[in-house]
């Protein structure tokens, strides 16, 4: 029972950690808070559900759409509003309120036109659970979790190990100068925006395949911003530890303690994170020396 | 190589560029000299495309400048910027790599970088290390060999004494002196005007956006009211 509870846990934490490592990303390169993140997974979502029942794609068909389709949103916020900001030279601050124009504004887009109810995704994988012993695991789980493992070991590849993950580095430490040293900044930053909005994309299509498909479902983008101040904001590692974290503690408090507390406790958490290590478990404190 | 004529720069109404003519020749040291806010830094910020002139041409073998920084490295032009701008979490080996960015010759690039850490034994001590652990002349080394590894043919350098102790800038204006030698034009900006006068082959004195005199350095030495003003 426990050991369940923990494969469950683990494979919400997964789909956080989708959210969680993009907004690291954009965090770290830019320095705010990217609320409408969680829109872009949201409409990630929609495409996907509406390919496969208006539109009656094959399910694979949809899915690359909406990834993609998520990635180009991200982008569209990149550059509508986030690159100009920058451009202008306007505090940071106002990225930030600009993203969060951008939230409501693709949630009220999405409740005039996909209307309020929810949506379920049909049915693609057989229902019922993997039997591992005396383990009976969702399969949906299982498989959303092996999603989002591949896709983060493919995303830790590309920062450590690729040029692209040396540009960003460069780029979120100090652009003038990885710009004076031959990075065009302006493209990473573009790069980035996209792979984390297909980060994004890929987790709001397990979300709603796990739960449903809403309007609001981007409100799920606060668990991944809590999971990426607790493990260091900022920090991609950080991030996948802190979503696993609240996924874990999530389940477990749901089926051992009351799920009405479920949320309450994760606040709690946030709250004393900011106070007790406000840089959290993996944040980084490497300053520049005059 | 480098032709500057008339650059006229301004950040919103001040105009820190005045019509700047300067050039630089294949294989020289060129110093340019002058007193906190003369204007020396937006000399290299333009030349590198991070400023854009109101006015003028910035020339590098014939050719105009493209007025995109990350364009202009490629051109080999490299910029070494005041305060030297270390990426605190890279490694010093990330900051290296970073310098060749632009490069495709993967072989050339490992024997430039055996040729900084031999120029600069503490780098290869430390190159592992988050550049933002290291002291400031480690520092100031590292954003050299950063620079160097970009393969220039003209390194332009922004006060690297700047903060330094002096025994560090000794060794650092001997380096920029070796490294001028392996073939390497070099443009410094220095507010230590007795030490760049040692190593260049010509100097301009610039004060207020404005090139006041040019020559050679024993010449501007010689010259005892441009000693008290420029060079205390
Ligand atoms: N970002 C900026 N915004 C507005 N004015 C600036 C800016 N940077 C420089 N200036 C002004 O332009 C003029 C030239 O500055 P610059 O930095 O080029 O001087 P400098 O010769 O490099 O001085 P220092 O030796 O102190 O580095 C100064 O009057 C300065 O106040
Ligand atoms: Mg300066």
């Amino acid at each position: 029972m426990l050991l369940q509870q923990l494969i469950n846990g683990i494979s919400v934490g997964g789909i956080y950690a989708l959210l969680a490592t993009g907004y690291a990303l954009i965090y770290s390169l830019l320095g705010f808070s990217n609320w409408a993140h969680g829109e872009v997974a949201m409409l990630g979502a929609y495409i996907g559900i509406l390919s496969v029942t208006a539109l009656q794609m094959p399910f694979i068909f949809a899915v690359i759409l909406a990834v993609v389709g998520a990635g180009f949103i991200s982008v569209f916020n990149e550059k509508i509003a986030y690159k100009r900001i920058r451009d202008n030279n306007s505090p940071t601050m106002f990225l930030m309120i600009a993203a969060m124009g951008l939230s409501t504004t693709f949630q009220n887009l999405a409740i005039v036109v996909f209307g309020p109810k929810f949506k379920m995704y049909p049915q693609i994988l057989p229902v019922g659970a993997v039997k591992i012993g005396s383990l009976s695991v969702g399969l949906l789980d299982l498989v959303s979790l092996g999603i989002a493992i591949v896709a983060i070991i493919g995303l830790e590849y590309l920062i450590t190990k690729t040029k692209f993950g040396l540009a960003v580095k460069a780029a979120s430490s100090n652009m003038g100068t990885a710009s004076l040293l031959g990075i065009n900044v302006d493209k990473y930053i573009m790069l980035v925006f996209f792979l984390a909005g297909t980060l994004a994309g890929i987790s709001g299509i397990l979300y709603g395949m796990k739960y449903t498909v809403y309007p609001q479902l981007g409100n799920v983008a606060l668990k991944a911003f809590i999971a990426s101040v607790f493990g260091g904001l900022g920090s991609v590692q950080g991030a996948i530890v802190g979503a696993m974290s609240i996924g874990l503690l999530e389940t477990l408090v749901s089926a051992y303690i009351h799920s009405g507390l479920r949320d309450l406790i994760t606040f709690i958490l946030l709250i004393a994170i900011l106070l007790v290590r406000p840089t959290g478990l993996m944040g980084k404190d490497i300053q520049d020396k005059a | 190589m480098l032709k500057i004529e008339n650059l006229h720069a301004a950040y919103g109404g001040i105009k820190a560029l005045r019509g700047v003519s300067i050039e630089v020749n294949e294989g020289e040291i060129v110093a340019v000299l002058g007193s906190n806010g003369a204007g020396k830094s937006t000399l290299l910020k333009t030349i590198s495309g991070v400023m854009k002139q109101t006015e003028g041409s910035v020339q590098f073998d014939g050719e105009e400048m493209p007025r995109v920084p990350y364009q202009v490295v490629g051109k080999g032009i490299v910029h070494v910027p005041e305060g030297r701008q270390i990426f605190s979490n890279l490694t010093v080996y990330e900051n290296l790599m970073i310098g060749s960015f632009l490069r495709k010759d993967k072989a050339q690039i490992e024997k430039d970088l055996i040729e900084v850490y031999e120029l600069f034994p503490r780098l290869l001590e430390r190159k592992d290390q988050y550049g933002g652990h290291l002291s400031g002349g480690e520092q100031q080394m590292l954003a050299v060999g950063r620079g160097l590894m970009a393969n220039p043919k003209l390194m332009i350098l922004d006060e690297p004494s700047l903060g330094l102790a002096p025994l560090i800038v000794n060794q650092i204006f001997e380096i920029v002196k070796e490294i001028n030698k392996r073939g390497t034009a070099i443009l410094i900006v220095e507010q230590n005007a007795m030490k760049a006068l040692k190593i260049c082959d010509r100097a301009y004195l610039m004060s207020t956006g404005v090139i006041e005199k040019s020559g050679k350095p024993e010449d501007l030495r010689n010259d005892p009211e441009l000693m008290k003003a420029y060079l205390g």
